[in-house]
């Protein structure tokens, strides 16, 4: 009997860090749908419908670099200037008129439109630890499903539920739950040609707290494109060099 | 008429800011901003009968277009501005808020220009704003304008250096921002901990230095602390209150006085939680404030002032006169030295409010501001309510106004 047990036991520990390393390699093949490049400047197009019309446009460019390191300059008339800087779970907030770069916390960065930016190109391989749960048909499409818990807090969702589909391992779904493990969005993916590659196109994200919200994350552009690395300095983001 | 021309003027300069918006290459954006602003004066109080001939108490309006873009390497803000002020001529104003060119040369990165530089830490009050202060004491905050400087920055990706000449070949300006110094900053980010040192030269204040350290407690919180020391200070004091015999003067009373050290030290910290709420405390000295004693002066007089309205022999104009030269106390960062500001606010999707409390323990003074702000796509509606309380004594209970609120509504191109 406890020669089962710990034989069971053996196998379940030896098997861990395979399966661990299987999901790090789903989940980076999940991410290169989105992130093309190690460094790279995306282009977003964010539309927030209510009740099936357009409530407010948002445009963003986000630079990644690895590291978990990010930039966001925020495009849209309304908020032109405004930039955003993330280093780990350090933040930074740049509102136009002030010259002063102010620190945010985690908390802070998830309130208003600049967490939708940070969706668009969250990375979950570098963000995110978890397991394989089962298989399930989603959108139609036979899927392996993820339990992903976050490995940092400054992420906008401590959970996620991922669908990706078996075979080409692209992402289909995504449930993203907040700390109060709570479903917030359900994430949907739209796929196309783009670049010579199959690359994430859209990403449609439904609200299940106002059920009546959708948001649709256009990626416009992915080009590859390192900033120096002092451009990551949070005293760096009032001044001007940064351009597509 | 006059309105009539201020509507078409704003109609204008609205249109020619489109079409520039529609031809123009590289970077540009636009708002135009309309203020409306309802002032209401205390029923009492020996600084009331001083409005008259001052902008307090007065409703206004004022109308704006704020450009800001950047060609090949200038950036630049810019503001088209009409103030009609109750009873008063409209006023027309162009303001250049910016005009400046951010450039890397030999590897190093250089600044040239008038450029808006904040470098202080915390929100209430920031000592550490040595080079561009903020007036925290107005309700609705317009575009800052910035400091015609020479700057000099070397960064790397968790420290900085900026060296900064400021005003070059001002001398001792107007006010503080106009005056010509050279500044250094420091800047170090190790983790959630920031670290920030400054050092400014000029020849109003001689030297200052000082020091701040923000830190991230943990996913909600934040404290932050900043402390700085100028080794010369000065404020303006009406001789009136020093005589202890005349009451009034025919010459403009107030004079200058230098004073020695001065600290200027803040702290506080934010919580944020999940549901949007946040609350931030904040506490402040400010040693270039004026003291309690000498809001008390300040308040004796006026209402020994006052008192002499409709005095046989004395004319009124004159008396108003002296209790408007009164008001010159008010020009300063902060009212008195102890200061407390309490904040909670909500930050939503649509909406966004926040509730604001300064006190002023040392004379029981506080000002109390709510704002709601609705953003739609590219139209943001603002309302604001500021009252003013405290006894009658005190720096806030002496302001000749109560209650001031606003709208702003403000449109993006």
């Amino acid at each position: 009997m406890y020669r089962n047990l710990i034989a069971g036991a053996w196998l379940a520990l030896a098997t861990l860090p395979v399966f661990g390393a299987d999901v790090k390699a789903m989940l980076k093949e999940a991410d290169n749908f989105r992130i093309t490049a190690d460094a790279m400047v995306v282009d977003t197009q964010v539309q927030v419908m209510k009740g099936g019309s357009l409530d407010k446009e948002r445009r963003y460019t986000v630079f990644l670099k690895p590291g978990r390191r990010s930039i966001v300059l925020f495009k849209s008339p309304a908020e032109i200037g405004q930039k955003m800087l993330m280093t780990g779970d350090d933040f930074f907030l740049l509102m136009p008129g002030t010259g002063r770069p102010i620190r945010v916390t985690p908390q802070q960065k998830l309130l208003g439109d600049a967490s939708t930016g940070d969706i668009a190109t969250m990375t979950w391989a570098e963000d995110y630890a978890g397991t394989v749960v089962g298989e399930e048909t989603v959108e139609g499409k036979p899927c392996v499903r993820l339990h992903l818990e976050a490995t940092r807090a400054g992420v906008s969702y401590a959970r996620i539920e991922l669908y990706v589909a078996k075979g080409s391992g692209e992402p289909v779904r995504a449930d993203l739950y907040v700390a109060s493990d709570k479903l917030a969005k359900q994430a949907f993916f739209q796929l196309d040609m783009l670049d010579g590659r199959r690359q994430v196109t859209v990403m449609r994200l439904v609200d299940q707290i106002q059920t009546n919200r959708e948001t649709l994350v256009r990626y416009v552009s992915r080009k590859p494109k390192a900033l120096p690395d002092e451009y990551f300095n949070p005293m760096f983001l009032s001044r001007s060099e940064i351009r597509e | 008429m006059k309105r009539h021309t201020a509507a078409r003027l704003c109609a204008g300069l609205v249109s020619s800011i489109v079409s520039v918006a529609a031809a123009a290459e590289g970077e540009f954006s636009a708002v135009v901003r309309v203020v409306p602003e309802v002032r209401a004066l205390r029923s009492d109080g020996p600084l009331r009968e001083s409005a008259v001939l001052t902008d307090f108490g007065r409703d206004r309006l004022r109308a704006e277009v704020e450009a800001r873009g950047k060609v090949r390497a200038v950036s630049y803000t810019g503001t088209l501005r009409t103030t009609a002020l109750e009873g008063l001529e409209p006023r027309h104003e162009g303001i250049l808020n910016e005009l400046y060119v951010d450039a890397p040369l030999f590897g190093q990165s250089f600044t040239l220009g008038k450029k808006i530089a904040g470098w202080g830490v915390g929100f209430g009050f920031r000592p550490l704003d040595v080079v561009q202060q903020q007036d925290r004491r107005l309700l609705y905050q317009f575009t800052l304008e910035g400091i015609p400087a020479i700057a000099w920055e070397h960064f790397t990706e968790s420290s900085a250096w900026t060296v900064l000449y400021a005003n070059p070949t001002n001398g001792k300006g107007r006010e503080i921002r106009d005056d010509e110094s050279v500044a250094v900053r420091w800047f170090r980010q190790s983790g959630g901990t920031d670290l920030h040192a400054v050092a400014r030269f000029g020849e109003r204040q001689r030297l200052q230095l000082g020091g701040g350290v923000n830190h991230v407690v943990n996913d909600a919180i934040q404290v932050y602390g900043s402390v700085l020391v100028a080794q010369r200070h000065e404020r303006w004091v009406n001789r009136l209150t020093e005589s202890g015999g005349a009451l009034l003067s025919t010459a403009y009373p107030l004079y200058e006085v230098q004073h020695g050290r001065a600290w200027q030290a803040a702290v506080g910290g934010t919580w944020t939680g999940t549901s949007g709420f946040g609350v931030m405390l904040e506490a402040w000295y400010d040693g270039t404030a004026y003291t309690r004693e000498q809001w008390q002066a300040l308040a004796r007089l006026a209402e020994q002032q006052d008192a002499l309205l409709g005095a046989p022999g004395v004319p009124d104009r004159a008396v108003r006169g002296n209790l408007a030269w009164n008001l010159r106390y008010f020009e300063r960062p902060n009212l008195v030295r102890e200061n407390v500001l309490v904040r909670l606010s909500y930050t939503g999707d649509q909406w966004d409010a926040a509730l604001d409390a300064l006190f002023t323990p040392v004379d029981g003074g506080s000002v109390v501001t709510a704002t709601v702000t609705r953003q739609f796509d590219r139209v943001r509606w603002d309302l604001g309510v500021r009252r003013f309380g405290g006894p009658g004594d005190s720096a806030a209970g002496l302001l000749p106004d109560r209650t001031v609120a606003y709208l702003a509504a403000q449109v993006f191109f």
